[in-house]
């Protein structure tokens, strides 16, 4: 099965999720080899999406048998990988619909055919459902990096069109730009003065220009700006996007963070990558490919062998006993650490699947809530519909999570109801997808050995600076003499193709070769 | 990678070198297509004519000389091909304003055709135009050829003074609603403001009996917006024209007008329109206030000084 592979790279990566993904590509874009591997028979680890059918297998299939192998010699000692999908726990998927209609027993004397399972199973392919769902702030974090190394070229986004936030027993939008202000109708002319101006300042200030205001909690400073608690809570619940306990210094950063990417894009801050966040992952190692990069899916690991002498990493091995050497470094999910299932922090999870918005629109959008409140984490809804890409005409998908788990999914979800009114009931909640996912980014396992590199998995944050970070760290950390991180691929036009020694010529010769070429 | 040679990646000298080299040959050939029309311009029919000025006006759409070849030519066709091919114009100068959508020609264009039609007037027609115009003003709100055209097809579009008076009635409230929205989404776009004066002018006009609701309305629309933004002066501008032109002196009243502004130089003292128009206002209604003179003041001495003498002519 490894005919023609080659046994040594200068690099190899273990896992297919964002960091590495990451680092694969932006190890490759220096010239460097790369051998690209994955356990699994898809892209993303923990960051994939799915079908419909590809999630009922995923949640079958939480087995990966483990081998062991011996030693070839006594220089070198075998380090075993655990089973990375041990980060997924208590999976529970629940239809509140019938599998097919011959099993229903009421005889529907009106024609409107009831929803079963089997019709949402035929249009499997539709369905795009993130494991790890996420958004993208328009201005800095992944989007910047899509830009600047032209792996945007790969991936297309939609706005998320729309943000709203617990107001008064219902969901109202968020009102974050001047033309959200000056529309709305609920909120007075003073009020509406003070919003700006409050929103003007975070804008426009210097973080050292606050002085002692610092470090007091950012409740205290809107309010001595004279703003209610309505709008107190709206700021930030909703545009800094912090808890009540977060220091003004913390929430003047993560608002001018919101209040920058409003604008660029659009009038959201966030975007949305159309087919789901597992696109991201493959857009990164298609980058790798590029650059000469090579993959290999379903690679049967079998562990990480250990040079005994210098205590380093010097590759790994396959069940086969076939080994691959790495020159500079093995870089790997922490999720095939043994030692990771007695990880206690999670992530609780949950999709539901609904066949109607929480707030109705005449048009398709992509909605983000933040719920939270004084002495609560926040609390993520994601809300897609079929313009995303990500679920048949009809239906929508309800990502529910929580920064840090507090409260548990059945009284978040009621919460969710009593916002919702009647558009929006227990009813139209056809099924509902439940999981925990060890978090792997804060609980710090420290690498055993030399050269072998971990990365980790998404944290319960709603963006992906984490992931960015720790790859950029972690890229520096194996290449320190400057080179450059994912730098920009060149455009196609200013590639050109001059035949060998005829450097005198070369105008004349790259003219005609593109002139012949167009 | 090619078999014959390397794959080399061009730096920023190289790059800058390509375009001017790119640029240069551009400009050749427009001077050699430019000079044959014009040397043939007496020889070829006019059909040649089209042909060969739509090739180059459609890199080049600011060229004045070929579209009134094209003119030209389109004249001197018989009656029914001059139908035909006025209509294939609004195609042609769709495709030119993809290079500039503010060529004073290509807008200038469009409504010569329309002019010409005029008699063969088509309803869809104009209804396309306006499609055209709501998608370019999407593209940029502020393209004032744009709003201009905009504004002669709603002449053309405008029902008759014959017609019924509630279709006059709900035509000018289509387009203040139009405004509206436009406004909503920008209120800094002083070509919206512009027009809605102007529209709300003929509403006024034309049913005098809403007067006091419409004004009202477009009142608590203008302090909504300088509240959200006091420093836009296309709102203070509509602002003034509303207060001094529509609703007149002795309409305005303390509660309704001036106190709202008064609470706005409360939260936002410094502001050059809202003390401008409070000190107009403060004078209007002979409400004697000793502000007023220090506000003028200090707008010609310090806020405001480059307009010095028109505050202190106030005083």
């Amino acid at each position: 099965m490894f005919e023609g592979l080659p046994n040594e790279y200068d690099i190899i990566v273990v896992g297919t999720g964002i960091v590495e993904s990451i680092l694969a590509a932006a190890c490759a874009r220096i010239g460097k080899t790369v051998l690209h591997i994955d356990t699994n028979e898809y892209y993303g680890s923990e960051w994939s999406s799915f079908t419909l059918n590809g999630l009922t297998e995923w949640i079958q299939t939480q087995e990966n048998p483990v081998t062991n192998i011996n030693p070839q010699d006594d220089n070198e000692r075998i380090m075993p990988i655990g089973n990375p999908l041990n980060v997924f726990r208590n999976i529970q998927l629940k239809w509140n619909i019938e599998k097919t209609n011959e099993q229903s027993s009421t005889t529907t004397e009106n024609d409107t055919p009831k929803i079963t399972l089997d019709v949402l199973e035929k249009q499997s392919r539709k369905f795009n459902i993130d494991l790890t769902p996420k958004l993208y702030y328009a201005t800095g974090g992944l989007i910047d990096l899509l830009i600047q190394s032209n792996v945007g070229k790969y991936c297309e986004f939609k706005l998320v069109s729309r943000l709203l936030f617990e107001n008064n027993g219902q969901l109202d939008n968020v009102p974050s730009s001047r033309a959200d202000i000056f529309n709305s109708n609920n909120i007075s002319l003073i009020d509406k003065r003070l919003l700006m101006k409050v929103i003007m300042n975070c804008s426009s200030m210097a973080i050292e220009d606050l002085n002692e205001d610092e470090n007091i909690p950012f409740i205290e400073y809107l309010k001595k700006q004279k703003l209610n608690d309505t709008l107190c809570h709206l700021i930030i619940n909703s545009i800094s996007m912090v808890d009540y306990n977060a220091t003004t210094k913390e929430g003047i950063i993560k608002a001018k963070r919101y209040l920058d990417s409003i604008g660029r894009y659009g009038n959201s801050p966030f975007l949305y990558p159309l087919y789901g966040n597992g696109e991201m992952s493959q857009c990164f190692c298609r980058l790798c490919a590029v650059f000469g990069g090579t993959y290999f899916l379903r690679f049967p690991l079998a562990g990480f062998t250990i040079d005994s002498l210098t205590n380093q990493c010097s590759g790994i091995v396959a069940t086969t006993g076939e080994r691959f050497r790495a020159k500079d470094a093995v870089i790997c999910n922490n999720s095939f650490m043994e030692s990771i299932s007695s990880n206690k922090n999670v992530i609780h999870r949950t999709v539901l699947f609904t066949n109607q918005s929480i707030k109705s629109s005449e048009k398709d959008e992509i909605t983000y809530v933040r719920l939270s409140s004084p002495n609560e984490f926040g609390i993520h809804i994601i809300e897609v519909g079929s313009g995303s890409g990500c679920i048949p005409d009809g239906f929508f998908l309800l990502y529910i999570f929580q920064e840090k788990p507090q409260e548990n999914i059945n009284q978040i979800v009621e919460r969710l109801l009593n916002l919702t009114g009647d558009n929006f009931t227990r009813a139209n909640i056809l099924g509902q997808l439940t999981f925990d996912q060890v978090e792997t980014l804060s609980t710090s396992i420290s690498s055993p050995v030399l050269k072998l590199l971990l990365t980790h998995g998404p944290d319960g944050s709603i963006d992906h600076d984490g992931a960015v970070n720790t790859a950029r760290n972690i890229f520096h950390q194996i290449y320190s003499n400057g080179e450059e991180f994912l730098a920009r691929a060149p455009d196609p036009e200013d590639i050109v193709i001059e035949d060998d020694g005829n450097t005198n010529d070369t105008s004349t010769t790259n003219t005609n070769t593109e002139n012949e070429n167009l | 990678m090619s078999v014959h040679g390397q794959v080399k990646i061009r730096t920023s000298a190289e790059q800058k070198a390509a375009r001017e080299r790119e640029r240069a040959e551009k400009l050749q050939l427009y001077l050699t297509q430019y000079q044959s029309i014009l040397n043939n311009r007496y020889l070829l029919d006019s059909f040649q004519l089209l042909k060969q000025t739509e090739n180059v006006l459609i890199d080049h759409p600011d060229c004045f000389t070929l579209w009134n070849i094209r003119r030209e030519s389109i004249l001197k066709l018989n009656d029914d091909q001059q139908k035909e091919y006025l209509e294939k114009e609004l195609q042609t100068t769709q495709i030119c304003l993809k290079s500039n959508a503010k060529s004073y020609s290509c807008w200038y264009q469009r409504q010569w055709v329309l002019k010409l039609l005029k008699d063969k007037f088509n309803l869809n027609l104009y209804q396309n135009e306006l499609q055209l115009c709501k998608k370019y003003l999407e593209y940029d709100e502020r393209n004032f050829h744009c709003w201009a055209y905009r504004y002669y097809l709603l002449e053309r579009l405008c029902p008759s003074s014959s017609s019924s008076s509630s279709d006059l009635e709900s035509f000018y409230e289509n387009e203040l609603s139009f405004l509206r929205s436009t406004i909503g989404v920008n209120l800094s776009n002083y070509s919206a403001w512009h027009y809605r004066s102007k529209y709300l002018d003929k509403l006024l006009d034309h049913n005098p009996s809403r007067r006091s609701s419409l004004l009202s309305n477009e009142w608590q629309l203008v302090l909504n917006a300088f509240y959200t933004d006091c420093s836009d002066q296309a709102a203070w501008f509509y602002a003034r024209w509303l207060l001094f032109k529509q609703i007149g002196i002795e309409f305005i009243n303390e509660d309704e007008h001036i106190k709202p502004l008064e609470e706005l130089d409360n939260i936002e003292p410094g502001n050059k329109w809202c003390m401008l128009a409070l000190s107009q206002l403060w004078k209007g209604k002979n409400i004697k206030n000793d502000k007023r003179i220090i506000y003028l003041e200090q707008l010609a001495n310090q806020i405001d000084s480059d307009r010095a003498q028109f505050y202190r002519d106030q005083i």
